[in-house]
């Protein structure tokens, strides 16, 4: 069984979580501030972790740190919006994904199953097949049914995002993976290649449902 | 008014004037009585009467200076001995004393009876300038600048400041001046009270127009003072509209979200499964109003209170438009998008410009015919890039479109579903936070078009293929 550590300050959120993730046939364990966070993954170490922003008694990001230094447990944020900042120093700091209060269950469930799917996917290759719109691609042996031509950067990008259904992938995350170590910035890059790719495989450029963006943070493939 | 001092003398041309008459006037009199052999008797009245006529164009000095010149004359020439300076007759000595004496008294009665006039007419003029003052600060809706106009006016000044103490040390309240000044221009600094001073740059004012000046700084200071008792009061309005708005509008879906709750969670009662349903989606979307209610009044509080974190990046306005398209739900899905796949990037706030367009094109939906759903469209204009959000609806009077911009403002009748009339307001503050713009404009065929400028991103390279 999933185990997932909760932590939020406020009792009401902890209650609704705890009661919709039991449903679904998780663990649930709860911590109310950053302190009693680490203390929790320490005694029993989660599969997963939703992590609130605004604890109390530390930020955010160094609950992540705190956490990072001996785990890789798949990191959920939760945060209002007024926080924009902190969630990019969140994601720096090593969270995997976040949510924005307030969120729907049914968006924090498919973001636990994105992230949890990726981290028991010890080895990537396995996803070999995708399906954008009314395209199958082939990651294996790079062929796209029906026919559809992309150029050795678009399918390293469209690569990248396909191996991680559902996660947040940050641009400098994708800038350094294909373009290399020295590149971070240009996301207008990024932007170029993003809406070349929706023009290929997208059913409607202007209203894509698979290649989205986050904008400021990221992409995400949505299968 | 009392302790005023003496007017200024008479001006310049007229006492040259007075002076060459005084040279001139009595030996031409003198001549004209040798001529006409009327005598000293008959030239004595002649020459006072010219004496006074110097008086009375030249003031007192020219007046003094024909007086002695007439006496020298009436002695060489009439007085017995013959073109001698000495008078050997006693009485003769008297009457050309007397004359002297008239002379000069006629003469300083003539110089006042002139400075008094002058003092009068400069009198009325004041009370007229100062009477007008007072009627601006009364009558005016905006008193200061009126008055601040009308001191330059009156004065041919190039400009006017109000300078006010801050803590910050004094800073200009209200200013007005003319298009091309003058660096030769003299300053004045008049103060007011120990809070305001009035700083004037123009010609160099009398004595007796500092004066006025004066009055005119006691004025704007009163002005300045009504001023900010009006904004305190319009703020309070503002305030009081914003508490009976909010209540209302988050009031009515908190009332019906705890209904359907309430009823579902009563154990009297036993609901189908169809009305379960139905009471659950309520709760939701009256708690999804009070979402986008709360955001936009948290939004609002921000950028009134100055504390709105913006954090640039470049975004790509197709990644932004959808999800902000996504987030109105079904009808959001019907809008058009046209934008050319070469835009140009914006440098913005991702999440500000979000709230911004989930806004205007809120508002947009709200006041479309079902049958024609509004389109948005983009364009680049130089260093900023520009999106239309097009509706086809009854569109608005250009005269009232500043109007839609202010808090609690819509046009027609309210209803309970538009909530509080925020979100125009607020995209436009959020807009200009971000160094942007927002302003409406006419659809071509009917229907209002709001036009969200935005700083393009920097120039960027071609596209780069990744280094193999």
């Amino acid at each position: 069984m999933t185990r997932i550590l909760v932590v939020d300050d406020d009792p009401q959120i902890l209650r609704a979580l705890r009661i919709n993730l039991r449903a679904r046939k998780y663990d649930v364990d709860a911590a109310a501030d950053g302190a009693g966070a680490l203390h929790a993954a320490a005694a029993h170490p989660p599969d997963l972790i939703v992590l609130d922003l605004g604890l109390p008694d530390m930020d955010g990001a160094e609950v992540i740190r705190g956490l990072r230094g001996w785990t890789t447990v798949p990191i959920i944020v939760l945060s209002g919006r007024a926080e924009g900042t902190d969630k990019v120093a969140a994601l720096d700091a090593g969270a995997d994904d976040y949510v924005t209060k307030p969120f729907g269950v049914d968006e924090l469930l498919a973001r636990i199953r994105a992230v949890s799917r990726r981290s028991h996917q010890q080895d990537p290759a396995t996803t070999s097949t995708a399906t954008v719109g009314r395209y199958t691609i082939d990651l294996s042996d790079h062929t796209i049914t029906p026919d559809q031509r992309l150029t050795p950067t678009e399918w390293q990008l469209l690569e990248h995002l396909l191996r991680n259904p559902g996660k947040l992938i940050t641009q400098r995350q994708l800038l350094q993976d294909v373009w290399g170590p020295q590149y971070g910035t240009e996301t207008n890059y990024l932007r170029q290649y993003m809406a070349r790719l929706r023009r290929k495989l997208e059913d409607d450029p202007t209203r894509p449902r698979h290649l989205l963006t986050e904008p400021g943070m990221g992409y995400r493939f949505q299968p | 008014m009392t302790g005023r001092p003496m007017a200024e003398p008479l001006s310049r041309p007229r006492r040259l004037a007075g002076f060459a008459l005084a040279v001139a006037g009595p030996p031409l009199l003198t001549m004209l009585g040798k001529a006409t052999g009327l005598g000293l008797i008959g030239n004595i009245p002649l020459l006072l009467a010219a004496v006074v006529a110097v008086a009375l164009a030249g003031g007192l000095w020219p007046a003094l200076v024909a007086a002695v010149a007439a006496f020298l004359l009436l002695n060489w020439f009439f007085v017995p001995p013959l073109h001698t300076l000495e008078i050997a007759n006693r009485s003769t000595l008297v009457g050309l004393a007397v004359f002297v004496v008239v002379a000069v008294a006629v003469s300083w009665l003539v110089d006042l009876a002139a400075r008094r006039t002058r003092q009068a007419g400069q009198a009325a003029a004041e009370a007229g300038t100062l009477a007008a003052i007072a009627g601006g600060v009364l009558r005016g809706a905006d008193p200061l600048d009126a008055l601040l106009q009308q001191l330059l006016d009156t004065f041919g000044l190039t400009s006017v400041t109000l300078l006010e103490r801050t803590p910050a040390g004094w800073q200009p309240a209200a200013a007005v001046a003319v298009p091309d000044a003058d660096p030769a221009d003299s300053v004045l600094r008049v103060v007011a009270d120990e809070t305001v001073t009035l700083v004037l740059r123009g010609p160099a004012l009398s004595e007796a127009n500092r004066r006025i000046v004066r009055a005119f700084a006691a004025q704007t200071a009163v002005a300045l003072r009504q001023q900010r008792l009006m904004v305190a009061a319009e703020g309070d309005r503002v305030r009081t509209a914003l508490l009976a708005a909010v209540g209302h509008d988050l009031r009515t879906p908190l009332a019906s979200a705890k209904a359907a709750v309430a009823g579902l969670r009563s154990p009297e009662v036993e609901f189908s499964e169809k009305d379960r349903a139905e009471l659950l989606a309520t709760a939701e979307e009256s708690l999804d109003r009070l979402t986008g209610l709360v955001a936009n009044l948290l939004d609002m509080s921000r950028l009134r209170a100055g504390a709105l974190g913006i954090t640039p990046a470049e975004v790509g306005l197709e990644d932004v438009v959808p999800r902000a398209l996504d987030e109105l739900g079904p009808p959001g899905r019907t809008v058009e998008v046209r934008l050319p796949d070469d835009l140009a990037a914006v440098r913005t706030d991702p999440g500000l410009l979000d709230r911004v367009l989930v806004n205007i094109v809120g508002n947009a939906l709200r006041y479309s015919p079902p049958e024609r759903p509004p389109a948005i469209t983009g364009t680049d204009c130089g260093d900023m890039v520009e999106l239309r959000v097009i509706d086809h609806g009854p569109g608005i009077p250009a005269e009232k479109w500043e109007q839609v911009f202010l808090p609690f403002q819509r046009l027609g009748d309210r209803n309970t579903h538009d909530g509080v009339g925020l979100g125009l307001a607020l995209a436009r503050g959020l807009a200009e936070a971000m160094g942007g713009t927002l302003r409406p404009a006419a659809t071509p065929g009917g229907g209002l078009t709001m036009i969200l400028s935005l700083p393009a991103a920097d120039a960027v390279p071609t596209t780069l293929e990744r280094p193999e």
